[in-house]
C-alpha cells in the first residue's frame, strides 16, 4: 500500500506518500482541510506543494477507511468546517507508515554514503 | 488493504447509501470553506479580490474532477457502472417489446421446468437420508434367513449388520382393530441406523430369545394417534396379532424404517432350534461401516462371508445368494423412481436447450439489426470492450429476468409436478424449492444470459465501421450471422423433435395400457381387505369358518350377484409368494433357490367371479375341505413352462417345506397380476391357486388377511359401506380396509407410466412451442431484412405467390434439417426411454412421422404469417424505403 515518497513523471507527489502527511499532520490535534494544506507546505517549506485540491479525495478515503474520523464545527473565525481527527486505527497505520519511512530513509542514506 | 479497513469501508459505503445528499452537500460546503479561506490569504497578499479567487481555484485545481474522485470513496465504483449498465439494457429492453416478451417467456418456461425438476432431483435423489453418516450405510443384496444374519453379525470385521423385514399386522385392545405395518427387526437396527429412542429405551441384545421377545417399539405417529402421546407409554401393554407385547420404547418423530409406513418394530425372534431358522426367508439387510472401512472392502467382505456362511446352512446352499452386493443405501431408496427422475431431467435441460437457442438466436437478429447502432457508439469511441460489456449486460438482465419469471412459473407447477411424479413411493417429506434451488436457478440464468449472450455479442461488437455506416440500412444480412441462426433454429428443432417423439411413445404406452387385456375383468366389482390377525387363526378351521360364514352372508345381500375370496387381488401390489416343486422338477436340497410362484388362496367361484377362463379341468369346489384330497389350479404359462406338450391335469406340486403333493385339477388363464404390462418380478415362475381350506402362505399358516370380493348387480350405492360393516361384524378383531373398486385398482397400476406422459408431454409441449416461436421469430426477422430484395424481385415480375411460397419454402428447409437430425437422434436416444415403454418399439415408425407431420405443420404454421406479408410487400415502397 505505501508507496515511497517521491514524484512521478510529471513531477506530482505519488498518493500513498500524501495518505502519510496528513495522517501525521492530524495527530497533534484535529484539523480542517485548510489547515492541514496550510500545515503541510509550512513545514516542508513549500517543497511538497501540490494542487491542494487533491488533499479532498485523500481525506476521503481515509475516512471511508476508518483512519480518519470527521466532524463540523466551528474554525478559527467563527465558520463551519469540517475537522478530521486520527483514528486508532489510523495512529496504528501511522507508526507503521513512519517506521516503514525511517527505515527506507535510513537505507537510502547509508547506499548513498557509501556510493 | 487490510481486512479491518476494507471492512469499516464496506460499513462505511453501505451507511453513505442513505446519505448521498448530505454527503454531497457537506463536500461542497468544505471545497467553498477552503477557497474562500485561500481567497481572502491571496487579498490579504494584496491582490484583487477576482484575482484572488481565480488563483485560490488555480491553486485548487479541477473541483469537478476532485468532487468526482471523492464520490468515488464513498461509493462502489465498479458495482455502481453495472447497475447503470442495466437501467441501460432495461430501456433498450422496454424499447422492443415483442422480443423481450417472447425471450423472456422462453426463458422462463425453460428456467422454470428446470427448477421444477431440480427441486424433486434434489429433494428425493441428492438429499441425504435422515440417519447421522448416511453415506456409512449400505444395503446388502439378496435373500437372508435368520441364521445367515446371526451369521454375518458374528463374522464381519467390516460392518454392523442388521435386518428389518415389514409385515402387516393387527393392533387390537384399544378400541377397534387396526392393520399396521411393523418392522421385525435385529435388536442392533435402531444402532445401526443410528437414531436412539426418543423415549424408553430400543431393542437389547436377547431380545430375540423366544419367551422373552414380548416387546414393542412404536413409531412417534403411532404413539400420538393411537394412544395420544401418552407420556407414561413405557410399560404399558398391547396386543398385536393376538400377541401381548410390552411397550419399551418410543422412537423420535419421522423414523419409519424399512418402508415409510412402518408404525412400529418388534424384535426379530431368533431360535436355531426352529425351522423358520435357516428357512427360506426374504430379509432386506442393512449395514453401517465401521470406521476405516469403504464400500469396495464391504462388498469384498460380503461376498467371502457369503461363501463361508453357505457352509452353516443344515443342508448343502452351494447356490445361495450369488449375487449379494453390498450397495450405498441412499441408492437402494430411490431406486424405483430415479431412472423416471434422471430421463425427466435429461428431458427439461432440452427445453432449457431450445430456450437458450431460441433466445440467442433473437439476440442475434437483433444484433445485426442494431448494427448501426453499435457503428456510430463506435465511430464515437466505444470500444470493443464496452460495446461486448453493454451487450452482455443486456443478455444477463434477460437471463435474471427470465430466471425471476422461471421461479415463479416452478413455484407454481411444484406442486402438480409432485403430486403427479411422487405418489405412493415418496414418503412425503416436502419437496421445495430450497437453497440449492435458488442457487441453481441463479447459476443457470446467469449462465443463460452469458451463453446465449456471448455469441451474438461477439459478432456484434466485431463492427465493420465504414460498410455498416455506408449501407443504409441492412439489405442482406452478413453470411455469417444467418448461418449461424439457421444452426440454433435447426438445433432447437432437432431437439423439439426428440421431445415430441419421446411423449409421443409414451402416450403410446399409456394408450397400450388401457387397452391392455390383463386377463381378468373387473366389471362393477368392489374389493374389501378383512384381517382378523393371525391369532384368529389358530387353529386354522377357525379362519376357514369365519371366512365362511363371511361369504355366505355377503352372498345374501342385497345387490351382490357374486362374492368370491381372495389373498391377494390382481394389481394391487401384493405379491403372496410360495416357493415350490413341480412334478418333473426336483428342487435341489437348497430351498432358497426353490421354484417361486404366486400362491394364491381362492375361494370357489373365483374364477367366475373376475371372468378368469378355465381352459381345462374343472374349478374349486366347496367340496376341496381340508381333509379332501389337495389340489391346485395352475395358470397357462405355468403349465406351459413346467410341462410343455403334457396334460397338466393329474400333475403334481409340492410346497417346498410340505411332504404331502398336491394334484392339479384345473388350468386357468394367465392374470396379469403384478401390472397391466405383464410385468413380473424376474425369479417369480408362475401362479398357483390353491383351495382356501388347503391353503399355506409363506410364513407356512393360513393365510389370514383375504379380500371379499363382490360382484354388483344394479346400482347400489350404500353396498360399500355395507360390505364394510359385514366384514367388521364377523369379530371386533377384524380390521377392515377400505372399500375400493377393482376398476380403481386397475387406473391406479397406471398412475406412474401416466405421470410419466404427462410431465413428457408437458415438456414436449414447451418445447414445440418454443421452436415455432423461435422459428416465426427468426423467419419474420429475415423478411424484414429483406424487404428490399423482395420488393425488386416483385418490381420485375416475381407474382404475389411465387413470393409467398419462396419465404415459406426456405423456412421449411430450415425447419427440416433440424427435423432429420432430431429424428437420427431421436433413434439413439430411444433405448434410454424403452424400459418405460409397453406395445410399442422405441423406433415406432408411426410415432416418428407422426411427429415428422406435427412439426412440419407446425413450421408451416409459424412461416405463414411472414409469407403473406412478404406477397403484401408494395414493390414501390419497398424500393423507396432508403
Amino acid at each position: 500500500m505505501f508507496k515511497p515518497l517521491g514524484r512521478d513523471a510529471q513531477g506530482e507527489l505519488m498518493p500513498g506518500t500524501l495518505d502519510m502527511l496528513v495522517l501525521k499532520t492530524v495527530s497533534r490535534a484535529p484539523l480542517h482541510g485548510y489547515a492541514i494544506a496550510e500545515s503541510i507546505q509550512r513545514i516542508s517549506e513549500d517543497a511538497l506543494r501540490v494542487e491542494e485540491g487533491a488533499l479532498y479525495p485523500a481525506l476521503h478515503r481515509l475516512e471511508v477507511k476508518g483512519l480518519l474520523a470527521a466532524s463540523w464545527g466551528t474554525s478559527e473565525n467563527n465558520r463551519r468546517a469540517k475537522f478530521y481527527r486520527l483514528t486508532a486505527q489510523g495512529r496504528k497505520q501511522l507508526e507503521q507508515e513512519a517506521g516503514y519511512w525511517a527505515r527506507m530513509v535510513a537505507g537510502v542514506a547509508r547506499v548513498m554514503e557509501t556510493a | 488493504m487490510g481486512w479491518t479497513e476494507r471492512a469499516s469501508a464496506f460499513r462505511w459505503k453501505v451507511r453513505a447509501l442513505l446519505s448521498r445528499r448530505r454527503l454531497e452537500r457537506d463536500l461542497e460546503d468544505e471545497m467553498r470553506f477552503h477557497l474562500e479561506r485561500r481567497t481572502e490569504a491571496y487579498g490579504a497578499d494584496g491582490l484583487q479580490d477576482a484575482d484572488a479567487r481565480l488563483a485560490a481555484e488555480r491553486r485548487f485545481g479541477n473541483a469537478f474532477a476532485l468532487r468526482e474522485e471523492c464520490r468515488d470513496a464513498w461509493t462502489f465504483p465498479r458495482l455502481e457502472a453495472l447497475a447503470q449498465d442495466a437501467r441501460i439494457a432495461l430501456r433498450a429492453l422496454r424499447q422492443s417489446p415483442l422480443f423481450t416478451t417472447v425471450t423472456i417467456l422462453s426463458l422462463a418456461v425453460g428456467i422454470g421446468a428446470n427448477v421444477a425438476m431440480f427441486s424433486l432431483v434434489s429433494g428425493v435423489l441428492l438429499r441425504p437420508l435422515p440417519y447421522p453418516e448416511a453415506d456409512r450405510l449400505v444395503r446388502l443384496t439378496g435373500f437372508y434367513p435368520r441364521g445367515a444374519l446371526v451369521a454375518l453379525q458374528q463374522r464381519s470385521q467390516g460392518m454392523d449388520v442388521a435386518g428389518a423385514v415389514p409385515v402387516a399386522a393387527n393392533l387390537t385392545g384399544q378400541g377397534h382393530a387396526e392393520r399396521v405395518t411393523i418392522g421385525v427387526v435385529s435388536a442392533n437396527l435402531f444402532a445401526v441406523l443410528g437414531r436412539a429412542p426418543a423415549l424408553g429405551r430400543g431393542f437389547e441384545e436377547g431380545d430375540g430369545v423366544p419367551g422373552r421377545d414380548g416387546l414393542v417399539v412404536l413409531s412417534h405417529s403411532l404413539w400420538v394417534a393411537r394412544f395420544q402421546a401418552d407420556p407414561a407409554i413405557v410399560g404399558r401393554t398391547l396386543t398385536l396379532d393376538g400377541v401381548e407385547r410390552q411397550v419399551v420404547g418410543v422412537m423420535p418423530a419421522g423414523f419409519h424404517f424399512p418402508s415409510t409406513s412402518t408404525q412400529a418394530w418388534i424384535p426379530l425372534r431368533l431360535d436355531p432350534a426352529s425351522e423358520a431358522y435357516w428357512g427360506f426367508g426374504w430379509m432386506p439387510l442393512v449395514a453401517r461401516l465401521r470406521p476405516g472401512v469403504d464400500r469396495a472392502q464391504a462388498h469384498e467382505e460380503l461376498r467371502r462371508l457369503v461363501d463361508e456362511v453357505a457352509r452353516l446352512f443344515p443342508w448343502p446352499a452351494p447356490s445361495w445368494n450369488p449375487t449379494a452386493a453390498a450397495i450405498p443405501l441412499q441408492d437402494d431408496v430411490v431406486r424405483d423412481i430415479r431412472p423416471k427422475l434422471l430421463v425427466l431431467q435429461a428431458a427439461v435441460g432440452m427445453v432449457l436447450l431450445i430456450a437458450c437457442a431460441n433466445v440467442a438466436s433473437l439476440l442475434l437478429a437483433r444484433a445485426t439489426a442494431r448494427q448501426k447502432e453499435m457503428a456510430v457508439r463506435a465511430s464515437l469511441g466505444a470500444g470493443r470492450g464496452r460495446i461486448l460489456r453493454q451487450l452482455l449486460t443486456e443478455s444477463v438482465v434477460l437471463g435474471v429476468l427470465g430466471g425471476a419469471a422461471g421461479l415463479l412459473l416452478a413455484w407454481l407447477s411444484l406442486a402438480g409436478a409432485r403430486a403427479a411424479l411422487l405418489d405412493g413411493s415418496w414418503d412425503g417429506t416436502p419437496v421445495v424449492i430450497d437453497g440449492r434451488a435458488l442457487a441453481f436457478v441463479t447459476a443457470l440464468s446467469l449462465l443463460c444470459g452469458l451463453l446465449f449472450g456471448l455469441v451474438p455479442a461477439l459478432a456484434a461488437s466485431r463492427v465493420d465501421l465504414l460498410g455498416s455506416l455506408k449501407s443504409g440500412s441492412a439489405r442482406s444480412a452478413s453470411r455469417g450471422g444467418v448461418r449461424a441462426r439457421a444452426a440454433f433454429i435447426a438445433g432447437e428443432v432437432a431437439l423439439a423433435v426428440v421431445l415430441a417423439v419421446g411423449a409421443g411413445l409414451l402416450v403410446r404406452t399409456l394408450w397400450g395400457l388401457t387397452q391392455a387385456e390383463p386377463g381378468f375383468r373387473a366389471g362393477e366389482t368392489l374389493a374389501v381387505g378383512a384381517y382378523p390377525g393371525q391369532s384368529a387363526c389358530e387353529p386354522r378351521q377357525r379362519c376357514v369358518a369365519l371366512y365362511d360364514g363371511l361369504l355366505r352372508r355377503a352372498r345374501e345381500s342385497e345387490g351382490v350377484a357374486e362374492a368370491a375370496l381372495a389373498s391377494a387381488v390382481p394389481l394391487d401390489g401384493e405379491q403372496p409368494l410360495l416357493p415350490v416343486e413341480m412334478e418333473g422338477h426336483p428342487l435341489s436340497p437348497d430351498d432358497a433357490t426353490a421354484t417361486l410362484l404366486w400362491g394364491g388362496a381362492v375361494s370357489p367361484g373365483y374364477f367366475d367371479l373376475l371372468r378368469i377362463p378355465l381352459l381345462r379341468g374343472r374349478s374349486f369346489t366347496a367340496g376341496d375341505v381340508e381333509g379332501s384330497e389337495p389340489v391346485v389350479i395352475v395358470s397357462a404359462g405355468t403349465a406351459r413352462r413346467f410341462w410343455p406338450g403334457q396334460d397338466p391335469i393329474g400333475k403334481t406340486v409340492r410346497v417346498a417345506w410340505e411332504q404331502r403333493w398336491r394334484t392339479v385339477v384345473g388350468v386357468a388363464g394367465d392374470v396379469r397380476q403384478y401390472a397391466l404390462s405383464g410385468w413380473t418380478p424376474q425369479n417369480i415362475a408362475g401362479a398357483v391357486y390353491m383351495p382356501y381350506p388347503q391353503s399355506v402362505a409363506l410364513d407356512r399358516r393360513i393365510p389370514s388377511a383375504m379380500t371379499l370380493l363382490a360382484r354388483t348387480s344394479g346400482l347400489a350405492p350404500d353396498l360399500a359401506p355395507r360390505l364394510r360393516g359385514l366384514a367388521a361384524g364377523v369379530s371386533p378383531d377384524v380390521a377392515v380396509s377400505e372399500v375400493r373398486t377393482l376398476r380403481s385398482l386397475r387406473d391406479t397400476s397406471v398412475s406412474e407410466p401416466r405421470s410419466l406422459m404427462w410431465t413428457f408431454a408437458a415438456f414436449a409441449a414447451c418445447a414445440l412451442l418454443l421452436a415455432a416461436l423461435g422459428t416465426y421469430g427468426i423467419v419474420s426477422y429475415q423478411l424484414s431484412q429483406r424487404t428490399y430484395e423482395i420488393g425488386v424481385r416483385l418490381a420485375i415480375g416475381a407474382s404475389r405467390r411465387h413470393v409467398f411460397g419462396l419465404v415459406v419454402g426456405e423456412s421449411l428447409r430450415l425447419v427440416l434439417a433440424g427435423l432429420v437430425v432430431g429424428l437420427v437422434a431421436a433413434v439413439l436416444l430411444g433405448r434410454y426411454l424403452s424400459s418405460f415403454l409397453y406395445g410399442v418399439s422405441a423406433r415406432d415408425p408411426g410415432t416418428f412421422a407422426g411427429v415428422a407431420a406435427l412439426l412440419l405443420l407446425t413450421a408451416l404454421m409459424a412461416a405463414l404469417g411472414p409469407g403473406r406479408r412478404a406477397a403484401r410487400t408494395d414493390p414501390v415502397r419497398a424500393l423507396r424505403a432508403d
